[in-house]
């Protein structure tokens, strides 16, 4: 019987020509977002490539590169585009890089420049489209589902037969659904075969699967926001007062909701700014003991002065780290609120469990950062490891801010071949760290549909048909 | 005309008794409260941050000792009226140092906000009213077509009621509704302007603030003009608010990102060229200037100067000059006290080379940026080319140069103002002959003498503690001032005509269809 009211359900949402013709809409626009992601991917590729090269170039430049050189050597170093924007495109006014040398790493910031006269928009992603639209046609053709069949009085009728109420409830529900879903995946079947034959975007397995992924949180919010909208139906008489109700959650949930909550993040857990970090950090410096450096010290064996000297510019860098690393943390815990309280919203949680499987945006720079830190502390065990290895080095570290006083003379005086130096590797993140990391968000998307759906369905159950 | 009060009365009261005006009421009232009061915490955290930045850099001044040093720190107050509508007020910055050694593009330093935050939209008052103009639609839009579906306006019209009397009202009825939210959005943040006591106001202050109401009435007063064509087409309440939603949007969300998205490119292939360019400009002007026929002393290193001060060539700031005086040329920039004459003279004659080839480089780099910042702004205005006819557009347009933090304030009026005065701070420069020995060293020229063991007791003391040096004084040097710029929005004018077309069209079509549907 529920296929019977399912196929009948479909067939009346096939012939509804605004139904198609909203789905066909949908379908353009995935389409239209998958094709401008690639052209966006292509040229932030450049971009990044360019970078690396830029990279590779400074260890060319220096002939004979000795182990001081990488120690003295800031790299600049940047998150590689995704190849999966498409799904959620990265924002460009989020930090994509960082700038790491031996003893320290900089705030978050940017390898590239951005136009900061562009109007600030909502990018047409799949993420987004599924949000803002196909939750809007979901609107439009879900309100008055019960509500609108109870008026015009055929709710009666259906249930005068003998047929049970929770087949009614799911015909109705897996009809929506499937057209709903519709575009969804017609959008992902075309432009997927487009990437296959452009060569902007060469997708892997893991691509594959991690579209998967999408595509299942995708028919999981839209069995939200369906059930979202027949429950308002069922909890009102009227299809004029359930068509304004829906629209009310549809902007609470989609519009207010989202772009509220991180106010109260930026009041509660508030983040200093950077001059005023800055003076925090002169005002400890003041209190490091002074010391100045004497040219003679080097190229000679370290005597106590050189290690009193060491103990200042050490003073110094512990300082530096806790001020900036306290920052980052700061920056990073803000950032984490306001995205716990944007998950109110089931859209938001749709929208931050995209970012991570597109690996953009905030959770993409946080993959990002993690990588680069490790990354420094793999070039630091290179560095001790080539420096224990030579018997003619003090193997003493340190960073002096002046311009005079380096360790140069203390360290491994070695030169390197430039193969053998550690460089960054983008990994792009893996499939079991997207469902571990996001399992909050899973559990999230589940309960919302589970507590949706028994509330739908006991609604249902006792909806006066009168 | 007798009908027409009486239908309006009636309307008002069926209005003001609907469950979507007291939710729009109430929306607008939290959302006031909330937005306004964080945003306005935010503008005092800037002021404060602003006032702090003066009190230093006012302290760096008074260390001013050389002319290489003289500098003139100009900073932007945060806007107050930001709060309607923040445009680009905070992120293009709101520092510039009017120096010789500096160009005059802005930095930030009362950069507070988490750069991770962009993922959020910011809400300000403007972007209320831009959500309340949903609220309307959906209020106009089921006015005409709800009375339609329930026949009360057959009965009507079996009356001596006239079309234009009945179409004129329940716009009226509307603009009401739409007002008294307004009202109370626009006084919630006007009370808690008032209450803040940090906060300072000056009388042109809320006759902007007026205009900026009036503009946001005219902007959703065009989408009750919408709704009520809506409604006039639909036989159906839900139906025409469900077309008037999808017509929101379509004109508010769908076509404007649509178009953004298309036309967004990145800009790092220009901005990577423009640094390649700049890099350019540094070696040939630095080979430039070496490749000069100058008889200069070998500088050996051994100095018996006494070393007073070192310019921190860490800092940003110094960065185009410590850029370009590479090898042995920052010798001289770092030693600004007394020594032998020939070590003087040396200097004074690399200086003398060295201005016109660097005056010349800070021009190239000018207009390299300014290249950058075309480019750019091609992006935007393209962009904007494709979307000024929305209400949206024409609305934000408005109320930012009401506001003055749009581009043409904030970055074009502002910039070129702060290139004038650039002009004149060089020509008092002059006038003071800063551009010679004094540029380096303060110990007068007439002074010089061969060797270290002639100078006296006192010009030691004077010229060779950093706390005895002469300090250059600022009391006659040019001020900024920068001329509040009120314009007219034109914006507001295009949002007027929007307004009585869609009236005249309404009208027109409602005076067309039948009455006994």
């Amino acid at each position: 019987m529920i296929k019977y009211i399912f196929l009948k359900e479909l067939q009346s949402a096939l012939l509804n020509k605004r139904l198609l013709f909203s789905c066909l809409v949908l379908t353009i626009l995935m389409f239209v977002g998958g094709l401008v992601s690639e052209q966006q991917y292509i040229s932030l590729n450049n971009e990044y490539e360019e970078l690396l090269l830029e990279n590779s170039s400074q260890f060319d430049e220096i002939q004979e590169f000795r182990l001081f050189d990488l120690v003295s050597m800031e790299q600049n170093i940047g998150k590689a585009p995704s190849d999966l924007s498409f799904i959620s495109q990265n924002n460009k006014a989020l930090p994509n890089g960082i700038r790491i040398d031996y003893f320290r790493a900089s705030i978050p910031q940017k390898y590239d420049s951005y136009n900061n006269y562009f109007r600030n928009f909502v990018a047409l992603d799949w993420t987004n489209i599924i949000i803002y639209l196909v939750s809007f046609v979901c609107l439009c053709f879900a309100y008055d589902a019960f509500s609108g069949e109870r008026q015009s009085g055929t709710l009666k009728l259906i249930l005068s037969g003998p047929v049970s109420r929770w087949k009614i409830l799911m015909g109705k529900l897996l009809s929506l659904w499937c057209v709903l879903l519709m575009p969804v995946v017609l959008g992902i079947m075309l432009s997927l075969s487009y990437f296959q034959f452009s060569p902007g975007i060469m997708l892997s397995m893991t691509d594959y699967a991690k579209i998967i992924l999408f595509v299942l949180f995708a028919i999981l919010i839209v069995g939200i926001n369906i059930l979202i909208f027949f429950s308002i139906s069922l909890l009102t008489s009227n299809s004029s007062v359930s068509s304004i109700m829906c629209l009310l959650v549809w902007i609470v949930f989609v519009f207010v909701l989202p772009n509220v909550n991180w106010l109260i993040a930026n009041n509660l857990s508030p983040v200093p700014g950077i001059e005023e970090q800055n003076r925090k950090e002169e005002s400890l410096l003041k209190n490091v003991n002074q010391a100045t450096w004497s040219s003679a010290w080097e190229n000679n064996p370290p005597t106590g002065d050189v290690y009193k000297w060491k103990e200042v510019c050490d003073q110094r860098e512990r300082i530096h780290k806790n001020v900036w690393n306290g920052y980052v943390n700061l920056i990073f815990q803000q950032s984490d609120m306001s995205i716990s309280l944007s998950k109110i919203s089931p859209f938001m949680v749709f929208k931050w469990i995209n970012d991570r499987i597109a690996d953009t945006n905030y959770y993409g720079y946080r993959n990002f950062y993690t990588q680069a830190l490790s990354y420094q502390n793999s070039l630091r065990a290179f560095i001790h490891d080539k420096d224990a290895g030579d018997p003619e080095s003090y193997h003493l570290f340190w960073n002096s801010t002046e311009p005079y006083g380096k360790c140069e003379t203390f360290i491994s005086k070695k030169i390197l071949q430039s193969d053998e130096i550690p460089h960054f590797n983008y990994q792009s993140i893996s499939l079991k760290v997207i469902v571990s990391d996001g399992v909050n968000e899973i559990i999230l998307l589940l309960v919302w549909f589970i507590l949706l759906f028994i509330g739908t369905f006991f609604a249902f159950y006792r909806y006066d048909a009168r | 005309m007798d009908n027409f009060f009486t239908l309006l009365k009636s309307e008002l009261r069926n209005q003001t008794h609907s469950f979507i005006f007291i939710l729009m009421m109430l929306v607008s009232l939290l959302m006031a409260l909330t937005c306004g009061y964080i945003q306005l915490a935010d503008f005092t955290e800037r002021q404060s941050a602003y006032q702090e930045e003066l009190r230093v850099s006012s302290e760096k001044q008074r260390e001013t000792m050389v002319y290489s040093q003289f500098s003139i720190p100009i900073l932007i107050a945060p806007n107050l009226l930001s709060v309607f509508h923040k445009g680009i007020d905070e992120s293009t910055g709101n520092k510039v140092d009017i120096s010789p050694v500096k160009l005059t593009d802005f930095q930030t330093t009362t950069q507070r906000r988490n750069p991770f935050l962009s993922i959020f939209s910011d809400m300000d008052v403007s972007g209320i009213v831009k959500i309340l103009s949903l609220f309307t639609l959906i209020l106009a839009a089921g006015l005409i077509s709800g009375e339609r579906e329930n026949n009360v306006y057959r009965l009507l019209f079996a009356n001596s009621v006239k079309k234009t009397e009945y179409y004129l009202s329940k716009y009226c009825a509307t603009g009401v509704s739409v007002l008294l939210s307004l009202i109370v959005l626009f006084l919630s943040i006007a009370l808690l302007i008032v209450i803040n006591p940090m906060i300072q106001i000056t009388g042109i202050f809320w006759i902007k603030v007026l205009f900026v109401f009036l503009v946001s009435f005219l902007y959703l007063s065009v989408f009750i003009f919408f709704g009520l064509l809506l409604s006039v087409r639909s036989y159906n309440a839900g139906s025409s608010i469900l077309w008037g939603v999808l017509l929101w949007i379509t004109i508010s969300f769908i076509y404007p990102n649509l178009v953004s998205t298309l036309i967004n490119k990145p800009m790092d292939t220009e901005s990577r060229n423009m640094n390649r360019e700049i890099k350019r400009i540094e070696d040939n002007s630095f080979n430039e200037f070496t490749s000069l026929p100058l008889k200069l002393e070998p500088f050996d290193g051994m100095f018996h100067m006494p070393i007073i001060d070192r310019f921190d060539s860490n800092v940003e700031e110094q960065r185009l000059l410590t850029r370009l005086n590479r090898q042995d040329f920052t010798s001289i920039y770092a030693f600004i006290g007394m020594s032998e004459k020939y070590i003087l003279e040396n200097d004074l004659a690399r200086w003398e080379s060295l201005f016109p080839i660097y005056f010349k480089y800070q021009q190239d780099i000018r207009s390299q940026r300014d290249m950058l910042h075309q480019k750019q702004l091609k992006q935007q205005n393209l962009n904007h080319r494709f979307t000024c006819f929305l209400p949206d557009i024409l609305y934000e347009q408005s109320v930012s140069s009401l506001s003055n933090t749009d581009i043409a304030y904030r970055d074009q009026y502002i910039q070129d103002e702060l290139r004038l005065f650039r002009y004149q701070v060089f020509d008092y420069l002059n006038s003071k002959k800063a551009f010679s020995e004094k540029f380096y060293t303060q110990f007068p020229k007439e002074q010089w003498k061969d060797n270290w063991d002639d100078y006296l007791e006192d010009e030691r003391d004077n010229y060779s503690k950093k706390d005895n040096y002469p300090k250059i004084s600022y009391d006659d040097a040019p001020v900024f001032l920068l001329k509040q710029k009120s314009r007219f929005p034109f914006g507001f004018l295009f949002v007027i005509g929007m307004n009585l077309l869609l009236f005249f069209v309404g009208l027109v079509s409602f005076q067309n269809i039948k009455n006994d549907i």
